[in-house]
């Protein structure tokens, strides 16, 4: 195998691989790339068997077609130290040699064909939604999504299709984050797509995508990416459930100022307490050092009473960071009892402290 | 300036407060493991827990009189054994070698005609807070450490010169008032207080100055906070005396913030106040008994005492979010574990994850000798939010518990025992029914 590349080309593709890669064990495959070089165009992947990107491009040149797999890492070294210029790319004796001008690299290569394959689309099942829409939602419920949990099912998100909406869950246990979308399915269904290959899908689908699935996996596809990561399998919490069933009062808030108060609040302890007034709203730190914080917010509520909330500002922030208007609803029901904040199909019910 | 009170040989003390028979005679209060909180039958246990200063722990006590016989001795195949521990002694007692934390057979013989008294809790738990009540009234701000110790901070209340004669006058006012002696340490820290008590005692009121002068010769282990294992790690480094360690600031400052602080209580500047509402970091109890190899009467001994932990949380509106259970086998083995639960608390709760805990440490063929169980990092004190998804059944668990607390509460602590605490998992239900009819 041996092919040129202009240094920007490869270097793009090599730094969209790199979350794909295992890490820590270089003598595994599944720390290298794989490329392989046939008909003008050049496929170029990298999986660590729960995740994996396939990238076919027709910028590289091909001088003899041909297929290997190097470390990941090593190369995007390389490359990075490399002059804006053109790179060969050349298979010699089981070694991949990487040449510009008069500078040359060698890196040991893995048998390709030990590679693993990715799953295959065959007939699987499409999602029928629009997909940008999805992309979007997922984005919105993200942050709520738990990481490390040892209830594996609440380490990726819930997309839940319903007959006649589609809802997307993520939680960490303390809040619990959900998006609508409407429309009419013929299938009802639901996956739990990993936090990472969420957050990989934000990074590398902006446009148009068809999505595929089975039970074990699902695959994203567009002109240029062919990405596919494992389902995990579990069931998950009865979120529907959580969801309170009524509302007693519910409240208008300005987004800029919320956070321009929580932020002011949060310099002393990510802890708050919010005392909601009629005419305004109170808010403190809760810190058990002796460092107080305190400011005020002039705003009519239908509040009569006082009500007095404890919380994270953390999940409020991460909530009113994807609010796409310029206000959102806050409602309560018992001090002790979680409340919702709500931006028209999106939502996030928190949990306060219970002092 | 800040005083240390302590209660000369408190809980002999206590005794002679209401029996003057007690006076000038060698006495001794002894205690054993209070078992009878694992008792099949009930006893009409009571939590003793209206003092709750920082290291005051609560008692479960039953209202029933003990005479010595009944306390102290066991019969074992036939043969009488004096049980139990010396708890404190009078100084009377102490002449003749009589040591706290020393068998009761043994103080018996060093000193026969030695009058050891059960230990009665309600007893010191009432005049501790009668005194501290006392206290409080002569000194605006004090702080209880332990149930015969307390702070106080006299500064800008009573002249600097005055103190000392203000100590004499309120140690005279508490043998008045309560025929019970006290020794007052004076210093410008607390811990250099504390420190000037032991050298006052007994009877006695103690002012130090000159911090350094003072320090200058009293071995490492006499400063309260520094154990056996601390005082080993200065031996390692020659430090025997508390005079010497001025010159080894870097090497504390080396251990971080514990030793940093060490440092300076020792030299009088750690500047540390009265804490006077200390709020409690973490409730625990534990049981010392015979070795018991049966796992599933382990078991259900871990069940009792959650119980027990379960109630004095609860009566304090506390929600704990961190759970450790440890268990001491014979021969000096050990089995430890801990869990992050942060959820709603209930006894439900609690009784499930230390069951699933006890199985995933217990050891097969070897005899337990003690528990030890606490709750800690309290959502109201660290703030951590409880978890949402399973809210509605935790919700429904504490109403229950509360409901339980309510009875327990009026009729004491084991009018209501789960099933669990009952009888051994591994006994039959047939069995059961055949003790019941026998």
């Amino acid at each position: 195998m041996k092919i040129r590349m202009s240094k920007q080309i490869i270097e793009q593709i090599l730094i969209n691989l790199q979350p794909f890669l295992e890490k820590k064990d270089a003598s595994q495959i599944t720390s290298h790339i794989y490329f392989s070089a046939q008909n003008d165009k050049c496929i170029i992947k990298a999986t660590d068997m729960e995740i994996g990107l396939e990238i076919v491009t027709g910028n590289i040149m091909i001088d003899h077609p041909g297929s290997c797999t190097v470390n990941g890492k090593k190369l995007l070294d390389i490359i990075r130290i490399m002059k804006d210029d053109e790179i060969t790319l050349e298979l010699l004796e089981n070694s991949l040699t990487v040449k510009q001008k008069k500078s040359k690299f060698k890196l040991p290569t893995f048998d390709s064909g030990a590679f693993p394959k990715f799953p295959v689309i065959d007939n699987k099942p499409q999602i029928t939604l629009d997909s940008l829409k999805l992309i979007q939602s997922l984005k919105k419920i993200s942050l709520a999504i738990d990481t490390n949990n040892p209830k594996y099912e609440l380490n990726g998100a819930l997309i839940n299709i319903r007959n006649n909406a589609t809802d997307l869950v993520g939680t960490d246990t303390r809040r619990l984050a959900i998006t609508t979308i409407e429309n009419e399915n013929n299938t009802e269904l639901s996956l739990i797509i990993p936090k990472k290959a969420i957050l990989e899908i934000q990074k590398l689908f902006l446009d148009k995508i068809t999505i595929y699935y089975d039970e074990t996996n699902i695959i994203i596809q567009n002109n240029d990416y062919y990405f596919y990561s494992r389902l995990i399998s579990g069931r998950y919490p009865d979120y529907q459930r959580i969801i309170p069933a009524n509302i007693k009062h519910n409240i208008t808030l300005p987004k800029k100022e919320m956070i321009d108060a929580i932020k002011m609040i949060t310099t002393i302890s990510q802890d708050i307490k919010m005392e909601i007034y009629n005419d305004r709203i109170l808010f403190h730190s809760l810190s058990s050092d002796n460092v107080e914080a305190k400011t005020e917010l002039e705003i009519n509520t239908p509040l009569e009473n006082k009500f007095t909330l404890n919380f994270n500002s953390r999940y409020l922030l991460d909530f009113i960071s994807q609010v796409d208007s310029g206000t959102f609803t806050l409602g309560l029901n018992e001090e002790n009892l979680p409340f919702v904040v709500k931006d028209g199909n999106f939502m996030t019910i928190i949990m306060p402290i219970v002092i | 300036m800040f005083l240390h009170i302590d209660i000369d040989s408190f809980f002999a003390s206590a005794h002679r407060a209401i029996d003057p028979s007690l006076e000038d005679i060698p006495i001794a209060v002894g205690g054993r493991s209070n078992l009878e909180i694992f008792n099949r039958d009930r006893t009409n246990i009571r939590l003793m827990d209206d003092n709750s200063g920082a290291f005051v722990t609560p008692v479960f006590y039953s209202d029933r009189g003990k005479s010595f016989r009944s306390f102290f001795v066991d019969r074992i195949n036939g043969a009488e054994k004096v049980r139990g521990i010396i708890v404190t002694s009078s100084y009377e007692a102490r002449k003749f070698g009589v040591k706290t934390g020393m068998p009761v057979a043994q103080a018996l013989q060093l000193c026969p005609h030695l009058l050891v008294i059960p230990s009665h809790y309600p007893l010191y738990h009432r005049l501790s807070t009668e005194i501290r009540e006392f206290i409080s009234q002569r000194i605006p701000s004090i702080e209880q450490f332990s149930i015969d110790e307390f702070f106080g901070d006299i500064g800008g209340w009573i002249a600097d010169g005055e103190a000392e004669r203000f100590a004499r006058e309120l140690q005279g006012d508490i043998k008045a008032r309560f025929k019970i002696n006290v020794s007052i340490g004076i210093a410008r820290s607390k811990w250099i207080a504390k420190l000037a008590t032991d050298v006052a005692k007994p009877y006695g009121v103690r002012l130090v100055e000159d911090v350094a002068g003072f320090i200058e010769d009293i071995p490492v282990r006499e400063f309260p906070g520094i154990g056996r294992g601390f005082a080993k790690r200065l031996e390692e480094h020659y430090i025997y005396r508390l005079g010497e360690i001025k010159a080894h600031k870097k090497l504390f400052y080396r251990w971080n913030k514990p030793g940093i602080q060490l440092y300076h209580r020792i030299q009088g500047s750690d500047n540390e106040g009265i804490s006077s509402r200390p709020s409690r970091k973490s409730i625990g109890i534990s049981r010392t008994f015979d070795p018991i190899t049966d796992t599933a009467e382990v078991e259900r001994r871990v069940m009792i005492l959650a119980r027990h932990i379960v109630y004095i949380t609860m009566k304090h509106g506390l929600n704990p979010t961190f759970f450790y259970l440890k268990i001491n086998y014979e021969y000096g083995i050990r089995a430890k574990t801990t869990r992050h639960s942060e959820r709603l608390f209930s006894e439900q709760l609690f009784k499930n994850t230390l069951l699933e805990m006890y199985r995933g440490i217990a050891r097969e063929n070897l005899g337990a000798v003690k528990l030890s169980l606490s709750v800690s990092h309290f959502s109201n004190h660290d703030y951590k939010t409880l978890s949402l998804l399973e809210l509605g059944n935790d919700t429904r668990m504490n109403t229950i518990t509360k409901a339980m607390h309510e009875l327990r509460g009026r009729y004491g602590l084991d009018i209501i025992k789960t099933g669990g605490e009952l009888f051994a998992r591994s006994q039959e239900p047939f069995q059961l029914l055949q003790q019941a009819a026998d």
